[in-house]
Formats: structure tokens, sequence, C-alpha cells
């Protein structure tokens, strides 16, 4: 079930309407409610990996209690390897097995040998990625005494499961969240009010923003050998708008519809595209994933403890290992390389932590020193998304040898009747980012605009978006990007 | 409320005043639509005598017979045929037409590719340019399009409005289509040959066949005589379809049948784009109609 289709609008109000008004006296009741409606939501796409999805957590309940209650160091230890073993063992089969099976091939066949290796048609499951994190941090949190294990089954079995997180993050920890899962919640009427606008801007996100892009994003990386340099970086920066769009709108989405059921979580993007350095655009891109490496990675990698060159080290150790995570592909890798390479200045300066606050703060516009900044680091970012769509390391090669080969007339292919709504999509970008710029001290965007303003200002401008909405939006429930991750 | 004020006046406004913006989700507006289809069924509503031939189906239909090839047989042509219709809108001109043109022979025009389609395309064309009754806003309700619905709210606000009041319909068109009384559209643009086509295994909506069952029906309890015909397309188009066999024998099910591709096959000359026939196609291809309708002796006359 995606949140930007038809089955999604019938099941949220039913769950928001049974889970308030129908079991709000138990605590206990809304907690197996919102679990099973959960495992309802996962199942929608295929229900046979719901076995999978409990056993994971099932590993990671018990092994959480088993390491807790172990009196020995290397009980505790044993415990550890075992979840994290079967766990990446499960990650690893389902997402990565036939990239290495290729890859061994690939490498054995560059010494002669023909080796007959079969690859298996294995279905990704949607979400993998994200709930066998949440399940590691869980165990390793626990191995480390940061938090008791939870005791209930189905407090744990949310925490992992619950529906807005699910299939695509934010990828929460124990420590966030459980606490919240444990807890009656209220409903409170100002927070669902802001869920649902939060909702609403994702929804414009994504599928008025991201899907749009998407439509000549895809024509345009099929054939780069067909179109000119300059409809190519345009074909680069629709990308960059359209993942930005497809998954900040769906973590957007995500966090609106935790709120309108009183849950609070992490927040996974905040205005990446302000960034004046690399630095901080990984500091407001996917937020949840890069804390999660750091935590669980880098710092136990020795962090920045033992010098520079680990410093620089560890970087990129969790760079490529980021990159990894994407996609079971060498141009994932490369991607994830390609920003580490990005940062190295940052750390060899020591001044990768000299933007930590959002750019202009308190003022209308940037200075031209800081718009500087930001041009050249989304320009960077652009380059380096190349060879996140491009699908192989060939086909980004192909697509960036053509930028600097298909010289020309540049624009002529702009005017073809597939490119017919080219310049409403670029007017719906630039007050997408207008939006956001105004916004950019706040939560998301449009928090800003709706703040303490009077009532008919507010709905002037839902209504405005809601005929944006309606009016630009693609039809059909296409999916999100970071589903196949 | 003030979404529902706020939302119709910016879908007058940007159908009206701001064309360059016009938003995707509402895709036609009078005069925007390509196919004549405003002015076929202008001149079906003043039909005031009976039509030999009744031609319906998408695009392949207005742009494949020619009323003035069948003149000279003395047969009175008329094509109610529109861009991209299913066979679900197909259906709903066969009901609202049928009995006032009297056809003494329908063609049903079939394409493969729109029995697998969802109908919208087609539905906006009829809100956009044919009367509004109450089927045709049942049957746009059912489409469960935004696009479609969009189109049926503007159409009423441009009637309200009076935007649609002494429309006429640019003739030619921009393109170079000539609308020719009695449903036909002419071209003489010529096909260059270079569209490159994708190995395509079509599987059918059950929806469209549903649509297509109850026509068939409604032609036999009217005992109405019909020919379904596949009207030709580039060759390299056609070799693209990898289960011609499946839709031939679809269609065969369903009465006689002809596939015009296997037993005429024309070069791309005679086409105008990479789906439809030119005016030299059309002559080529109505000849072969003609002699098919005097072999199975449907209009002795």
């Amino acid at each position: 079930m995606l949140f930007n289709s038809i089955s999604f609008v019938v099941f949220l109000p039913i769950v928001f309407f049974l889970y308030w008004f129908v079991f709000q006296r138990s605590l206990k009741l809304q907690n197996v409610f919102l679990l099973l409606a959960s495992y309802y939501f996962y199942g929608c796409w295929d229900w046979r990996f719901l076995f999978l999805l409990a056993f994971s957590t099932f590993l990671d309940y018990s092994t959480g209690l088993k390491i807790h209650h172990a009196k020995s160091l290397k009980s505790r230890k044993f415990w550890l390897v075992l979840s994290i073993g079967i766990n990446l063992g499960f990650l690893g089969f389902f997402k990565y097995y036939n990239f290495f099976v290729e890859s061994f091939a690939d490498l054995i066949g560059q010494f002669g040998f023909n080796p007959n290796i079969a690859t298996l048609n294995i279905i990704l499951p949607v979400g993998i990625s994200f709930y066998t994190f949440h399940g590691l941090s869980y165990v390793l949190d626990i191995y480390n005494r940061k938090i008791e294990p939870s005791t209930n089954w189905v407090h744990y079995s949310l925490f992992v499961s619950f529906f807005p997180l699910l299939v695509a993050g934010p990828i929460e920890r124990a420590t966030h969240l459980l606490p919240q899962v444990e807890r009656k919640r209220n409903f409170d009427y100002t927070k669902a009010v802001d869920g649902l606008r939060q909702i609403l801007w994702g929804l414009i996100k994504k599928i008025v923003i991201a899907d749009n892009c998407a439509e000549y994003v895809n024509m345009i990386f099929n054939d780069p050998g067909g179109y000119s340099s300059g409809v190519l970086v345009i074909g680069a920066v629709l990308f960059t708008f359209q993942v930005y769009g497809d998954f900040s709108g769906y973590s957007d989405i995500a966090l609106g519809v935790a709120r309108l059921l009183g849950f609070e979580l992490l927040k996974n993007f905040n205005f990446p595209f302000f960034s004046r350095d690399i630095a901080e655009f990984w500091r407001r891109w996917h937020i949840s994933l890069s804390s999660w490496f750091k935590d669980y990675l880098y710092i136990p990698l020795g962090g920045s403890r033992g010098g520079l060159w680990m410093s620089i080290r560890n970087t990129i150790i969790i760079f490529l290992v980021s990159g990894f995570w994407h996609g079971a592909s060498w141009n994932y890798i490369v991607w994830g390389g390609l920003n580490a390479l990005y940062i190295i200045p940052s750390i060899v300066s020591r001044n990768g932590r000299a933007n930590l606050d959002i750019v202009a703060k308190g003022r209308c516009l940037p200075t031209s020193r800081e718009l500087f900044q930001m041009v050249t680091t989304f320009s960077l970012v652009v380059f380096s998304l190349i060879f996140f769509r491009a699908f192989s390391i060939g086909g980004t090669f192909q697509y960036i040898t053509a930028i600097f080969s298909n010289v020309g007339d540049q624009y002529s292919h702009l005017t073809s009747p597939e490119f017919r709504g080219i310049k409403v999509c670029c007017i719906l970008i630039m007050l997408f980012i207008a939006v956001e710029w105004v916004g950019r001290e706040q939560n998301y965007a449009i928090e800003e605009i709706m703040f303490n303003r009077p009532r008919i200002i507010r709905w002037s401008f839902y209504s405005i978006t809601v005929f944006v909405l309606l009016m630009y939006m693609k039809t059909g429930g296409t999916s999100f990007i970071y589903f196949q991750f | 409320m003030l979404t529902s004020v706020v939302y119709c006046v910016g879908l007058i406004a940007f159908g009206r005043f701001v064309p360059f913006l016009i938003p995707w989700n509402l895709p036609y507006i009078r005069g925007h639509a390509i196919g004549h289809t405003f002015t076929r069924f202008k001149e079906a509503d003043k039909i005031d005598q009976d039509i030999d031939v009744l031609v319906i189906g998408p695009s392949r239909a207005y742009r494949g017979y020619d009323p003035r090839i069948f003149r000279q047989c003395q047969w009175r042509l008329f094509n109610l045929g529109s861009s991209a219709q299913t066979p679900v809108q197909t259906a709903y001109v066969l009901d609202r037409y049928v009995a006032k043109i009297r056809p003494k022979l329908v063609i049903l025009e079939v394409a493969p590719e729109l029995f697998a389609s969802d109908g919208n395309e087609s539905m906006v064309d009829f809100i956009s340019n044919a009367e509004l009754d109450i089927e045709l806003v049942r049957l746009a309700l059912l489409q469960k399009n935004i696009g479609v619905y969009n189109t049926l709210l503007y159409r009423v606000f441009a009637d309200m409005l009076g935007f649609n009041d002494g429309f006429v319909e640019e003739n030619p068109s921009k393109s170079g289509d000539l609308y020719v009384a009695g449903g036909y559209v002419e071209s003489n643009n010529r096909y260059d040959g270079k569209g490159r086509f994708e190995s395509i295994d079509y599987s059918f909506a059950s929806r469209q066949v549903r649509a297509f069952e109850r026509i068939i029906q409604r032609l036999q309890e009217k005992e109405i005589p019909y020919l379904i015909l596949r009207s030709p397309v580039p060759r390299a188009r056609y070799e693209a379809v990898t289960n011609d066999s499946f839709v031939d024998g679809f269609f065969s099910k369903y009465g006689y049948y002809q596939n015009a591709n296997e037993s005429l096959k024309l070069p791309d000359s005679c086409f105008s784009d990479n789906s439809h026939l030119n005016q030299s196609g059309t002559n080529c291809y109505n000849e072969y109609v003609i002699n098919l309708i005097k072999q199975r002796g449907y209009l002795n006359r």
C-alpha cells in the first residue's frame, strides 16, 4: 500500500477513527490495533514477507533479552553476533546475493575462467534495509547498555513495524520510539492538524514535484545519447529534485501520519538544498541513516579519535557502506565514494562543522557568498546523483561522456511534444524552492507559512495548495524510489 | 467551502485565461482537442436521413474511412470515431446515435491497444466536445480519474459562463488535418518511417472487453449487421505486436473480422504518422473495404 494511493486514503481514516475513538481507553488495545494495522499495511504489498518481518522481530526481541540477561561478556557477545549475523544474513541474501555472485563471476572471468554460476530470481522484501537497521540498533543499544530490553512483545513489534516508517524509514532508535510506544497517548488537536499539514506538504513533494520530474528524467536517462549536453544537465538537475521530493515527501507523510497517531518520529530531511558545504548537506539529508552510521559504525571504528588519517579512513568506510546500503550495484558504491571525496577537504581543513545553523538565519535573502556556496554544493550533489540514477557504472559514464560531447543544438528537444510540460514543471519547482526557502527555519516548509496566521489566510493557502496538488499531480500511484532499498 | 470556491475559481482561471499554464489534470478544453470531435458530433446531431454505413472506433476510424469514396458506390457513410475511443465510449456513441442514424451496416474499427487502455483520453475528448447528458456524466464519474473530473467541472462552468458560445472549430487544423463532411479527417502528411517500436504483448482490460461484448449484443438485438475491422498501421508498428494470434483470435469470436494488416501490406508512404493512414493510404484501404462489403452482400443497392 502506497501513501499516494486511494487504498491508503481509505486505510488511514479508518485506522485514525478506530485508534482514537474505539480503542482510546486502553493503551494495550491501541498498540495491538496499530500492530495489526501495520501488518495489514505491509501484507498488502506481499503477505508472504510478513513471516520474515515477524521472524526478524522475534530474533531481535529474544536476542535483546538474552544479551541483557547474559552473565558473561562472552555470552553477551555470542547473542550479539548471532543477532547481527542473522540480520545481515537475511539482508545479504535478499539484497546482495546476486551482486556478490555476479561480481565473483566477473572477477574470476578476468583470469580466464568462465564459471557457470547461477543467479537467483529473488524478490527484495520492501523495507528490509530499514527494519533490519531498526532491529540492529536495538540489540546494539542493549549490548552497549544504553537501554533495557523491552519485555513486551507487542511494544517491541510495534517499534519495528509501525506502518508509517516500516517501508522507507526514518530509521528509528529504540531510545526514541519505544518510550512513546509504552506510554499513554492522548489526542492533541494541534498536533493532529500539524500532522495533516505535513502530510499535505509531503504529497506535494511526491506527486507534484517528484512524479512530474520523473517523467522527463526517465526519458532523458533512458537515452542519454539522444540528447544534447544542456538537456542532459537538466535531466540530472530534475533527478536531484525528483529524489529529494520523493524521499523527503515520503518522510513528511510518515512524520505527519505518526503525529496524527500521537507519535513523534525522527526528522529525516532538513532543507538539504540550502547547504553551504557537503558536510552540512549530509547533516541535512537522510539524517536518520547518516546518524545511524555515525553511531553504529563511525564511532565504533574509532571516529576521529585516532587523528586525521583515522578520521578520513572511517569517513570513507561509512560513505562506501552507505552507498552499498542503497543498492547492490557498483554505481551506488562509487556514489558513496564520490561523496567521501567531496567531504575529505572539510575534514582536512577541520571546518566540517562550520555551518551548523540554517543559512541566512533571521534574514530574507542569503549573501552572495552564501548563494555561491549553496549553488556549488548543489552542483556537486547533482553530479554525484548521476551515479545514483544511471543504474550502472557503464550507464553513468555514458551519461557523463554525453554531457561533454553532445554539444551543438542545445535545447531543440525541449520543444518536442514529449517535453511539452517541462516549462510548467520548472515553474512548479521554482515555487517549491521559494516555499521551502521561506519555511527553512521550521520543521517543514509550510509550518512557518501557516503558523499563527488568521484563519482566512491559512485556509486560502490550504485551498491553493490543494488546487495545485489536484491540478498538477501525476495520477497512477507511482512507487517511492527508496522502496527499492 | 473556501477550498471549493478557490478550486472552482482556479479551474476557470487556468482553463480560460492562462492557457500556457494549463495543468495536465485539466487535459482538454474545447478547441484544444485533436480529431475534430466537436464538429463531428455537431454534424451527427443534425443528421436527418438514414445512413448506410456507420463507422465507430478510435482515430483510425475517422482517419481511415472516407465518405467521399463510399459515395461513389452510392453509399452514405458517417464516421463517429474519436481520438483514443475505447469500447466503453463506443458503446455510449452507439446508444446515443444508432436510433437516430439507423445504419444498415456498422463497421467496428478495433485497435488492440485501446482494449488495454483506461479510456481517460477519450473521455475528456467527449466531455470537452460532445453535448453533455446524464449518461456521459455517469460514465465520466466511473472513470475515477482527476483529469476527467476536472474537465467535467470545467465544462459545466464553461457552459454556464458562456465560454463555449459560438465556438467554431478550426478547419483545417494547425497540423493541416482537414475535416470532411461525414466525420472524416483528411491528412496528406507522409510518415518518414523513422519510428521505433518496442515489442508489445497486449492484454485486454476486462472493463473494455465487457463493453465490447455489450456493443455486439446491442447490434445483434437490433439486427444491424456489423463488420469488425482492424485497419492497417505501419509494418514496423504491426510487427512489434508479439501476440497477434491472441488479438485476432479474440476479435474473430465476435463476428466477421478482418485484419487488413495481413491482407493489405501498405508501404510507409501510405501513412501520415506512425499510426494513421494518409489520404493515399485511405484510398487503397477503402477500396479494399468496399470490395469486402460487396462480397459479403451487406448493402445490396
